[in-house]
Formats: structure tokens, C-alpha cells, sequence
């Protein structure tokens, strides 16, 4: 089990979480002709006040992981703890109220804040559903953008008077509106500009060591997961090929998947590289209806063996606190 | 020493409505050399793209301009030539990329139509041979089995595919010089490593300059020769990569870098900039970066600073630099 290192208790666990998602030929009869495999039974855990990063490319099913623990879609099997309690299948009032523990910040605020409502009302919705008082409200509202940054005078605005980065703001502060626990924060700093998304990201890891949260941070940019995680965890084709904790996983990537990933990232001040040195991964992501058979990355694996394609590494013990997917490792 | 390939010369492009004209960019000037890879970095609203617009002639006219300035190519002006010479141009001795190849290409063409298209736009030649060229040009960017991939429709390829595909069409007619505006935004880190690889690969067979816009600092750092770093429509400072980033002259080029979580070291809070960049038309007095700069001095906001020559090709526009001697006084 990939969780041997938990000095915290853990605020959330998920078991061998799977969703397939069916594809469907044709307009009457919606045959299933066959299954995407997004999320292929991964476990982890978060222990309370950290953050887990996870990382990968479009189409390994990440946010889709983050889609599931705040149940906005439903599991194929596997199950989600949140403090201890069982939420994989929680319905109507039941999921309604564990939710205030839950919440999830989107990468495109512009698409997920309501145009028409100003940005008091959308940071009050939160409340408001849950009957909170117009009195109270309000307060906790003008408490609210004190927090993330934003003036009372912001209150009456709507979400297109603001810039990307302010309106990222009013989506944190919707998103702790409630007092949650954890936060699913997915690619909530990707659409920004790099000076706006750096003022976020410190404004994330204010609010979480003020506010004692937990965070599922989800991203493609290897530089900012490594910024705002303690924990990682890389994902491939619906798997967890490798995760623990950051410093090892960014000083010596056990996976070779993990180790082109990095090896990719131009990075600020390698004058002149021109790639020398970069491990350049051959060929593209697989199709996720038909991955390969044993190890998912063995057709873009510079070291595959024959073992490889039959046999599926599961998640080895690399050092503590740190395992990988792969028959090169133990 | 030799002309440059291309000189752009106090170049002014402003976006002019019935009641008043917006400045989108103010005296912006470089040369590029053959052969030259030049990185433009920006954040959005810079004005990066507007310079790789009006390079091409392709400014959305009539509203936006070029108002003033020249943009000398191989000695031609490309701002007053008529749209005739200008179609020759654009995809002869410019070729041009974009961030999204789907919205660049024809979805119901095949894309080796579309590229025979283009060389027989530019070129007496027969089909035959345009499609055998198509093919080759597949083949040089690295498209596997370019003979049957002539044959796909731009939705059957992945979005690196697409962008190769793009440049194969970009480099079909040889041009002298490459615009690449984004082109690796929408891509995942190992298909923009390969993508990247291509360019830098092109450029040395070929010779041809190529002008990177990107608000990605590791990508330049990596692969320019040279960078150009953008401001609310200025050049705030352009100098050899190296220097660039060995000695960043100007504060907002040290707030960008700062921005950026690095990978290989550990930074507990990132120094952010402050505020957000200004929208076009709202520039402050004087120095645009002033409201967001630590080191502003009352002088910032009456003075209409120029680029200073800091050291040999490296030059900034900064008030503190134009007066060493009091540059470091409280």
C-alpha cells in the first residue's frame, strides 16, 4: 500500500477508486461498444492539513479523480473516506450536508461563476442553501474576500468586471465559504498569467496554513504541483505509477515515465540547452480504449523489457515513504 | 555586418474606435537576424501577439493599425504593401504558426490537400508533385507513415500531430523566417519538448530565423538566442539569453522570474508581483510598471522611460538604470 508514511491524521482516503465511463454507438438503442478505463484503481491518502499533488498529461484521468471524491460524478467501484466516514455513496440530504467539507475550486473561473449574480451572492449561495441568515451572510461574505484578498467595496460587482485572477479569488472564496476540510483545487492556477498565478498560489498556501486545509491539488505544470504539494502522486493511462513524498519524487524520480516528465520541463535559466540532455519521450499517449497490455508505458518506455508488456507493475516500495510502478524497481 | 532579415522600427499599433484610440503597442523595435531564434515574452495584454500580427500584415484592420513605424523585411516594408504582396509573403518568406492548429485548418480537407494548396499557392507545380512534396514535408516533421497520414482529416490527429502538420506547412515554401506565436501552449510537456526539438531542428537545416512568442520562461530560457521581454505594449528589455537571465535589469523582469516556482530548488513563498498587468488603454503615466514595481521613485511616474543600454545587446527600460549613480539611493 502506497501510504506507509502518515505522521497527520489522514483527513481523506480513497481505495482502489475505478471509474470507467461506457462509449455508446448509436442514436436509439446506445449500445456500449466499449469502456474507458479514466481512473483504473488508484488508491491514496491525504493527511489533514497537506497537500496532495497529482500530476500527469491531459487524458490520464486527474481531474477526473478530483471530479469523483466531491462525488460530482459517481464511482464504478472502490470507495472514498472523508475523516474516517464513508462517502462513496452518499445521496440527496445525506451528500448534501458532507459536502460543506468538500469543496472544489475550477480551473476556469469565468465559466464557473454565475455572470448574472454578483459576486456577494455567489460567495453567499453557498450559505444561503444551507439557511444561513441574510444578516449573517453578509458578514461572512465581507470576512470571506478579507480573506482571499478582495476588497468590501468588490462585493457588489459582477464576475466580467474582474481579471482572471481576481475572479479566481472570488471562486476561493465561494469554495471556502462553508468551512470545508479538503479542497479540490483543479488546475486553479493553469489559465493565469505567470505573476498573477504566483500571487494565487501564495494566497493558497496561506489559507491553507491559516485555515488547517487539506488540498487535491491537480495540475499538469510540474513546477507548481512541487510548489503548493508535500505529497505527489504521477498518474498514467487511469494509474498511479508513482507517488510519495515531493522532495524524493523531484530529486530521483523512480519511473522512467516520472523521469521524462521532469526531463521535459524547459526550465528558467538552462541558457541555451536546446533539449541537450532532455530525455525527448518517442510517440504519443496511447488510446485510453485500448491501452496496451501490461505495463501501460512500456510502448514509450526507453528501458521496456519483454516482461513489460505482459506483466502490470504494481506499486512497489522505492524508499520510505516513496513507491513506483515498475519491474525496474525492487 | 550584414542588414538584418527583419527590422520592426518604432512600431504603433493602436485599436481606434469613432471616439477614441487605444494604444495596444508604443515604440516597439528590434532586429532579428537570419537564422536567429528570438524569444518574445509577454504576459496577456503585452502586446506580443499585436508585434506578431503586424509582422505579417495581419492586423485586424480597420480598427487595429499600425499607426506609426516600419517593419522592414529583407528591406521591404510590410506595413505599406499592397494585400497581393503581402499573400505572396505570408507562407513564402514568412511562414507562421498559431497555439490552436485546429482553428488553423480546414476540417473537411485533407491535410495533404491543404498543403498542396499552399505550395501551389507559392509555386508552378503540378499536383503530382505538390502531393509528393506534401509528403516529404510530413515526413520532415517527424509524422510516421506520412503517406497515409496525407490522407487524414485534422480531427483523425492528435493535437501535437496537428501541430506538426502546421509547421510542415509553414516551412513548405522555405521561408526566411518562422513565426511561431504559442505554439506549444495547448500542448503537454513531452509533446511540447518534441515540438520544440522540431523548431530548433528546422532552424539549423534550414537556416531560417524563427521569432517565439511565449509566456513561458523555461522555453525561452532554453531555446532563444536572444529574448525580448514585453510590457503593457513595450519592450522593457531585450538582451542575449544568457544575460537575460544571469542579470535581469529591469524590476519586472525580476518579478517574472521570481513568479516561477523553480524545480530544482526549495522556495517557501514566491515574491509575486503585485496587482495585476494593466488593460490596454488604462496604461499609467510614465513607466506602466510603475504601480506594481517595489522600487518605484516619484520620478517613475513624470519621465516616459526608454530602453538604456545596460551592457553590450542588452538594454532595459528602467528609470534606475539611466541614473547609475543614484540607482541604489533610498
Amino acid at each position: 500500500m502506497p501510504h506507509d508514511l502518515a505522521p497527520a491524521p489522514e483527513i481523506l482516503r480513497v481505495e482502489n477508486l475505478t471509474k470507467h465511463f461506457p462509449i455508446r454507438r448509436g442514436a436509439v438503442l446506445q449500445r456500449v461498444t466499449g469502456t474507458v478505463k479514466a481512473v483504473d484503481g488508484v488508491s491514496f491518502s491525504v493527511p489533514a492539513g497537506r497537500t496532495l499533488g497529482l500530476v500527469g498529461e491531459s487524458g490520464c484521468g486527474k481531474s477526473t479523480i478530483g471530479r469523483l471524491l466531491v462525488r460530482l460524478i459517481d464511482v464504478t467501484s472502490g470507495s472514498i473516506h472523508l475523516d474516517g466516514a464513508d462517502i462513496t455513496h452518499l445521496k440527496g440530504e445525506e451528500l448534501f450536508r458532507r459536502r460543506q467539507d468538500l469543496q472544489f475550486v475550477f480551473q476556469d473561473p469565468m465559466s464557473s461563476l454565475n455572470p448574472r449574480m454578483r459576486v456577494e451572492d455567489i460567495v453567499a449561495e453557498p450559505l444561503l442553501v444551507r439557511g444561513t441568515d441574510g444578516v449573517a451572510c453578509r458578514t461572512r461574505v465581507a470576512e470571506l474576500l478579507d480573506l482571499v484578498g478582495l476588497s468590501r467595496g468588490h462585493a457588489r460587482r459582477f464576475p466580467h468586471e474582474f481579471s482572471g485572477g481576481q475572479r479566481q479569488r472570488i471562486g476561493i472564496a465561494r469554495a471556502l465559504a462553508t468551512n470545508p476540510r479538503f479542497i479540490v483545487c483543479d488546475e486553479a492556477v493553469s489559465a493565469l498569467d505567470v505573476s498573477v498565478q504566483a500571487q494565487i498560489l501564495n494566497l493558497l498556501k496561506r489559507l491553507q496554513v491559516d485555515l488547517g486545509l487539506s488540498y487535491l491539488f491537480v495540475a499538469h505544470d510540474l513546477s507548481v504541483v512541487k510548489h503548493v504539494s508535500q505529497e505527489v502522486a504521477v498518474m498514467y493511462l487511469g494509474r498511479i505509477i508513482e507517488i510519495g513524498d515531493r522532495r524524493r519524487i523531484y530529486a530521483s524520480p523512480a519511473h522512467p515515465y516520472t523521469q521524462a516528465l521532469l526531463s521535459a520541463v524547459p526550465r528558467v535559466g538552462a541558457v541555451s540547452r536546446k533539449g541537450a540532455g532532455r530525455q525527448v519521450l518517442a510517440g504519443e499517449l496511447p488510446d485510453p480504449i485500448n491501452p496496451p497490455g501490461g505495463c501501460a508505458f512500456h510502448t514509450r518506455c526507453a528501458h521496456a523489457m519483454p516482461r513489460c508488456s505482459v506483466e502490470r507493475p504494481e506499486l512497489e516500495h522505492v524508499s520510505k515513504g516513496h513507491h513506483a510502478a515498475c519491474h525496474l524497481v525492487g | 555586418m550584414s542588414s538584418p532579415l527583419l527590422s520592426v522600427e518604432g512600431l504603433r499599433v493602436a485599436a481606434r474606435t469613432r471616439r477614441r484610440e487605444n494604444l495596444l503597442i508604443e515604440d516597439v523595435s528590434f532586429d532579428v537576424r537570419e537564422g536567429e531564434f528570438l524569444g518574445i515574452v509577454g504576459e496577456s495584454g503585452s502586446g506580443k501577439s499585436m508585434t506578431a500580427l503586424s509582422i505579417m500584415g495581419l492586423l485586424p484592420g480597420p480598427v487595429v493599425q499600425a499607426t506609426a513605424g516600419r517593419v522592414l523585411l529583407q528591406g521591404r516594408d510590410v506595413l505599406k504593401m499592397p494585400d497581393g504582396d503581402l499573400r505572396r509573403l505570408r507562407g513564402g518568406a514568412i511562414g507562421m504558426i498559431f497555439q490552436d492548429p485546429m482553428t488553423s485548418l480546414n476540417p473537411v480537407q485533407t491535410i495533404g490537400r491543404q498543403i498542396v494548396e499552399v505550395v501551389r499557392l507559392h509555386e508552378e507545380i503540378s499536383r503530382p508533385a505538390a502531393w509528393e512534396r506534401a509528403v516529404e514535408l510530413l515526413r520532415e516533421v517527424n509524422i510516421p507513415a506520412p503517406e497515409e497520414r496525407a490522407q487524414a482529416y485534422p480531427h483523425q490527429l492528435s493535437g501535437g500531430m496537428r501541430q506538426r502538420v502546421m509547421i510542415a506547412m509553414a516551412i513548405a515554401c522555405r521561408p526566411r523566417l518562422l513565426i511561431a506565436d504559442e505554439p506549444t501552449t495547448a500542448l503537454d510537456v513531452t509533446i511540447q519538448a518534441q515540438i520544440l526539438e522540431l523548431l530548433d531542428r528546422l532552424r539549423r537545416e534550414r537556416g531560417m530565423a524563427v521569432v517565439l512568442i511565449t509566456h513561458d520562461l523555461g522555453v525561452v530560457s532554453e531555446y532563444a538566442d536572444r529574448v525580448l521581454v514585453m510590457y503593457s505594449g513595450r519592450v522593457v528589455e531585450t538582451a542575449p539569453v544568457a544575460d537575460l537571465f544571469a542579470a535581469p535589469s529591469h524590476p519586472y523582469t525580476r518579478g517574472l522570474l521570481n513568479s516561477v516556482p523553480p524545480l530544482s530548488e526549495e522556495v517557501e513563498e514566491l515574491r509575486a508581483i503585485e496587482g495585476q498587468p494593466p488593460t490596454p488603454g488604462a496604461w499609467p503615466a510614465g513607466c506602466r510598471f510603475r504601480p506594481r514595481c517595489d522600487e518605484s521613485r516619484p520620478a517613475c511616474a513624470r519621465w516616459d522611460v526608454r530602453l538604456v543600454s545596460v551592457d553590450p545587446g542588452h538594454s532595459a527600460a528602467c528609470l534606475l538604470l539611466d541614473d547609475k549613480e543614484n540607482a541604489h539611493a533610498p
